[in-house]
């Protein structure tokens, strides 16, 4: 068997708009499933049993038997003096050294953890003095009493510039006493509002973003257990606030086209675009009900595309289509429809710009419907494939831009990496591999990229780590591309993807705003920004995608993949995704594995480097 | 006067064409399976198609291809037909689907297998029909390329030429079957337009007016019939003239 491996070298600037958007039809069962539903935003909580502080901002802390660590984050933190325990007789602990690069630019992090366990009741001091004392430093404190535990969420999804945001906060075996939100904005500067008493048990604190951008937010919450001990807890999440570009700005129109689809006008109040360099894309969604024979309602599909907005603004409408037999299967009237649930968000991180929970839909003219298929049969998800795109003229004696232009497997690494993960020996065949490395990415963008690079080849299937399995399954879901002419048993398999988010993407914002941030703010792979985007993802995109976690294998003593991460995640994790956060519902999981972790320089090997498995999806793969 | 119009010969390539004429069908007939050669170049899977003559002038008015394929991706292909005369090569399909970018893309349709009859009515064009769930992808009466309308007015008699070439690496195919469908009408004064043929004295309608036609003239000698030539109500001396005259193979 021949084996090619080809680089991909990317152009700078990517030329997007002749990209072709699928017209994605999801079936009704996709909504009562939840999985074309946005969640509320409690269901993408960010929740901690540790506390990230300026060093100066605390002194002690009360280990309990947990897993009990201090972590000063600093540069050049082996310049620091550092210990716990008291004075002249640090209390025995096991120092370790570590990188950040991947979550800062000029960090580094020095761990100190604790042997034993202790009673949770004796205060231990923190000595963290820098060289200098403009020195920045913080602690990451773990004090091993993880049944106190803050969860804090926002109150909406709709985070504009100048509207109100809330934010709850509550405190888990703990009673609450006081808390703190510390917001960054995206020009730099800090504010501090105090959280208030919501009557219920927790805590609510308001802030009102004025600015677009991604704003950081510190929720910092003190507390008494039930011990009578004084327990901090943090989270540190990353707030998208962007402006309306689009809106409904009418009733929505529903007719039939001559091919027999049904087609939604959506009528749209569009922002001129305040930066032109580059193109906005929004992608809408609503769900389709109507009439059945016996008059109840019921769902009929859900539909969804990518619309580019226009730089000048102004009045447009974008067009999303549905296959009639949607209405036929269902034994539904089109007369009747009924639209639920308008969605629009941006793919910058899916971050929602509008929601009309029952927009207007007037019918217009008559409908004809075929005859009810037997089954959902393909070619009702995305449309007929288009004969042709607009503006594209044929070239008939064009040969492919590639040597080959064959049926490939496409490797991929995920966000901000410098070195590619997956060991390629363990591939046969064709296969090319996508490297861009230190990339911050949107998954539409990333998506993108997936769908330029297919351009070189007739079909690819796909192996992603990471973030490369939301772009594979973007990709997939809102393009036509070479991934559709994929065949074979599967077309898209993910290993330590974070489908549910990571709380690494805020953490990593927050240390940002001091050491720098190493490949900047990735609000896709926040808990919100991820829950958001995959309540775009049908169930056809996730039966064709397969997916592996792992985590670090659990010992007496290092029970973590990274000690860092490991204490702003929920165990099990792989150092950056936690087991749960790496669960793609309606998708083949394929297993959980231990003893590896999500990248190099953890404890245990890197996942992408399991021969075993990288054979498998090797012969497995669709191309 | 003779009537022989329209009619119609259905040629289909065989191993070893044989050509049978049935009434005004001509029939070829073939099980030939040929390889389509991944990226040949130049190794095309050809097939000839073989029109007889007839013994009269002719002029095709109408032409339709049908060809069956396996491929894995017929955006590799190019199918080209050349009539006898040699003189142009119709492009019936060439790397359907195919566009710079966007979908199917830069290397055309993508779908399996062709199972089509170009047709210059079909409403669909075979350059533009392609589906990722359809195989075959290419099916029924599609439109080719170019129209097979200005192969009209050529003589069909000699050897025609279907080429089926993969330009593409990657895939390979074969030739299933192929079939030619021809239609002719008499063209006597073999100007390329079909026209009527007068042939006076020509009584079996052979096309050859000879001894056959003579003795039938003879046998209504002062009677009346076909033989009475002039239409003067008898056959006589001046019907024998106009045979004797248009004596030999019609024109």
């Amino acid at each position: 068997m021949s084996c090619t491996i080809t680089l991909a070298i990317l152009p700078c600037l990517l030329q997007v708009h002749d990209v072709v958007p699928k017209d994605v039809n999801a079936p009704p069962g996709d909504i009562t499933a939840g999985h074309v539903v946005l969640p509320g935003p409690e269901q993408s909580a960010t929740s901690s049993v540790t506390a990230l502080l300026p060093a100066r901002e605390i002194d002690r802390f009360v280990p309990g038997s947990g897993k009990s660590a201090v972590v000063l984050i600093a540069k050049d933190p082996e310049l620091w003096d550092f210990s716990i325990g008291a004075g002249s007789q640090p209390l025995a602990s096991s120092e370790r050294l570590l990188d950040l690069s991947g979550m800062t630019q000029s960090a580094s992090a020095r761990a100190l953890r604790l042997l034993e366990p202790s009673d949770g009741l004796t205060s231990m001091p923190i000595q963290a003095k820098a060289p200098d004392e403009e020195l920045a430093g913080w602690l990451l404190v773990a004090d091993g009493c993880e049944d106190v535990r803050l969860t804090t969420h926002f109150g909406t999804r709709h985070h504009a510039p100048g509207r109100p945001v809330v934010l709850h906060a509550r405190m888990e075996g703990a009673h609450s006493a006081r808390g703190t939100m510390v917001l960054g904005s995206p020009s730099g500067d800090s504010f501090e509002h105090p959280l208030h008493p919501d009557g219920a048990g927790g805590l609510i604190g308001v802030f009102s973003p004025d600015e677009a951008g991604d704003w950081t937010v510190r929720s910092i919450v003190e507390s008494v257990d039930h011990r009578g001990v004084g327990r901090v807890r943090t989270t540190q999440q990353l707030l998208r606030s962007l402006p309306e570009s689009a809106a409904p700005s009418g009733s929505v129109t529903a007719s039939q086209q001559t091919d027999g689809r049904i087609e939604f006008r959506v009528p749209l109040a569009v922002l001129p675009a305040s930066d032109l360099a580059a193109p906005r894309r929004v992608a809408l969604a609503f769900e389709v009900w109507a009439t059945d024979a016996s008059g109840r309602q019921v769902p009929v599909c859900w539909v969804s595309r990518i619309h580019e907005l226009p730089a000048e603004g102004g009045a447009q409408h974008a067009s999303l289509r549905a296959d009639p037999r949607w209405f036929s299967l269902a034994g539904a009237d089109p007369k009747s429809i009924e639209l639920r649930e308008l969605r629009i968000h941006d793919t910058r991180g899916f971050v929602l710009l509008a929601h009309e929970p029952r927009p207007d839909c007037i019918p217009v003219g008559s409908f004809e419907l075929p005859s009810p298929p037997s089954a959902v049969v393909p070619s009702m998800h995305a449309g007929a494939a288009p004969e042709r795109i607009a503006g594209a003229s044929r070239a008939s004696s064009m040969r492919a831009g590639s040597p080959d232009g064959g049926h490939v497997l496409l490797l991929s690494h995920g966000y901000c990496t410098d070195q590619f993960p997956f060991r390629t020996n363990d591939f046969s065949g064709d296969f090319v591999l996508y490297e861009e490395y230190g990339q911050n990415l949107s998954n539409d963008e990333f998506a993108l990229r997936f769908e330029s690079l297919g351009r070189s080849h007739k079909s690819m299937g796909i192996v992603g780590h990471s973030q490369a399995g939301h772009a594979a399954t973007h990709l997939y879901t809102f393009y036509w591309s070479a991934l559709d002419w994929a065949t074979g048993p599967r077309k898209i398999q993910g290993v330590g993807v974070p489908w549910l988010g990571t709380a690494l993407a805020g953490n990593a914002a927050v240390l940002g705003e001091v050491f720098g941030i190493g490949c900047g703010e990735v609000y896709d792979l926040t808990y919100d920004g991820s829950t958001s985007w995959l309540s775009f993802i049908p169930s056809w995109v996730r039966q064709e995608t397969w997916y592996w976690t792992t985590s670090f294998e659990d010992g007496w003593f290092y029970d973590y993949c990274q000690i860092v991460t490991d204490l702003l995640l929920s165990d099990p994790d792989d150092g950056t995704v936690e087991q749960y956060a790496g669960q793609l519902a309606g998708a083949n999981n394929e297993g959980h594995k231990t003893g590896w972790c999500h990248t190099r320089l953890m404890r245990d090997p890197p996942q992408c480097r399991d021969a075993e498995r990288n054979v498998l999806m090797n012969q497995e793969a669709a191309r | 006067m003779n009537e022989r119009l329209p009619s119609r010969w259905l040629l289909t390539a065989m191993l070893v064409p044989v050509a049978t004429l049935v009434a005004d069908e001509l029939v070829v007939e073939s099980t030939l399976v040929q390889p389509v050669p991944d990226d040949s170049g130049n190794s095309s899977a050809l097939v000839e198609f073989v029109v007889p003559s007839s013994g009269d002038p002719v002029v095709t008015t109408g032409v339709r291809l049908s060809l069956r394929l396996e491929h894995p991706w017929v955006g590799d292909l190019r199918v080209t037909l050349r009539p006898p005369d040699g003189s142009t090569e119709l492009v019936m399909l060439d790397r359907p689907g195919l566009v710079p970018a966007g979908f199917p893309g830069p290397f055309g349709c993508g779908g399996d297998d062709l199972d089509v009859v170009f047709d210059d009515s079909a409403s669909a064009s075979a350059q533009d029909t392609c589906s990722l769930v359809a195989s075959p992808v290419l099916a029924g009466p599609l439109r080719p390329l170019q129209a097979l309308q200005s192969l009209s007015g050529i003589d069909p008699e000699g050897s025609w030429s279907l080429t089926v070439t993969d330009l593409q690496p990657g895939d390979s195919g074969q030739l299933i079957g192929a079939s030619l469908l021809v239609e002719f009408e008499i063209d006597c004064d073999q100007d390329g337009l079909p026209d009527e043929c007068t042939c006076p004295g020509d009584l079996d309608g052979d096309r050859v007016v000879g001894g056959a036609d003579l003795s039938g003239l003879l046998s209504q000698w002062n009677g009346t019939g076909e033989a009475d030539l002039d239409a003067n109500g008898v056959v006589d001396g001046a019907d024998l003239a106009i045979l004797i005259s248009a004596w030999g193979s019609c024109r």
